[in-house]
């Protein structure tokens, strides 16, 4: 497994009403019920391995 | 029985905003198209305005999204967006027109679009020298809110636009 050096520096964020209002449209996108939920997480985990998002 | 309306018979694709795209389509989900709006609102106040407006036609321009193009974001036009450089955008890497914080921005947003997993530790730091740590960080996460409002538009309207309408 390869590490890599963290790119934000130590402390940075984006302002949090982005990052809120982010978190709860994200959250609301996963708690839709229309597509069942292995297909659901497939698609999150196949998401996360394009984006390299380790967690 | 009556079948329910196919969806997206109600929106003029070629030519309505993304915004309404977005609501239509999840008139049943209205609470997540909500979320989505204040999501785009956040991001319009987290960056620099007329930067923001250069990333969203550049994406508009790599995409395809002619209805995105067509559009100015009143907050942009605002704070002085100059025509000429949206004429330049582009040829944004050798336009005299942009400066170094601009290339630095369009470089990220262009290697995010095409491959984000390939993002070098060297494009980005090229956009904290210009916008610092937290710029960086409202920078990354107001191009997701805009990247995927255009990439959720266009794939609506291949399913249900006009042109695929039967």
């Amino acid at each position: 497994m390869t590490t890599r050096a963290r790119r934000l520096p130590s402390g940075a964020t984006a302002p949090r009403p982005l990052n809120a209002a982010l978190g709860e449209w994200q959250a609301a996108v996963v708690c839709l019920s229309s597509v069942d939920p292995i297909t659901t997480e497939l698609v999150r985990l196949r998401c996360a391995n394009y984006h390299d998002c380790g967690t | 029985m009556a079948s329910a309306p196919r969806l997206g018979t109600d929106i003029a694709w070629s030519s309505a905003s993304t915004g309404t795209v977005i609501e239509r389509m999840l008139a049943s989900q209205p609470q997540v198209a909500a979320q989505l709006a204040a999501a785009y609102d956040e991001a319009w106040k987290a960056v620099d305005p007329v930067l923001l407006e250069l990333v969203r036609l550049r994406i508009a321009m790599l995409l395809g999204c002619a209805a995105e193009l067509a559009e100015r974001t009143p907050a942009a036009v605002g704070a002085g967006l100059d025509e000429a450089m949206v004429s330049d955008l582009a040829s944004w890497s050798t336009s005299p027109r942009f400066g170094a914080r601009e290339r630095a921005c369009l470089a990220y947003v262009e290697q995010w679009l095409i491959d984000v997993a390939s993002m070098t530790d060297a494009d980005a730091a090229a956009v904290c020298d210009v916008l610092g740590g937290d710029g960086l960080a409202a920078f990354s996460a107001a191009l997701l809110v805009i990247e995927q409002r255009q990439r959720l538009r266009l794939a609506w309207q291949q399913i249900f636009g006009e042109e695929h309408s039967t």
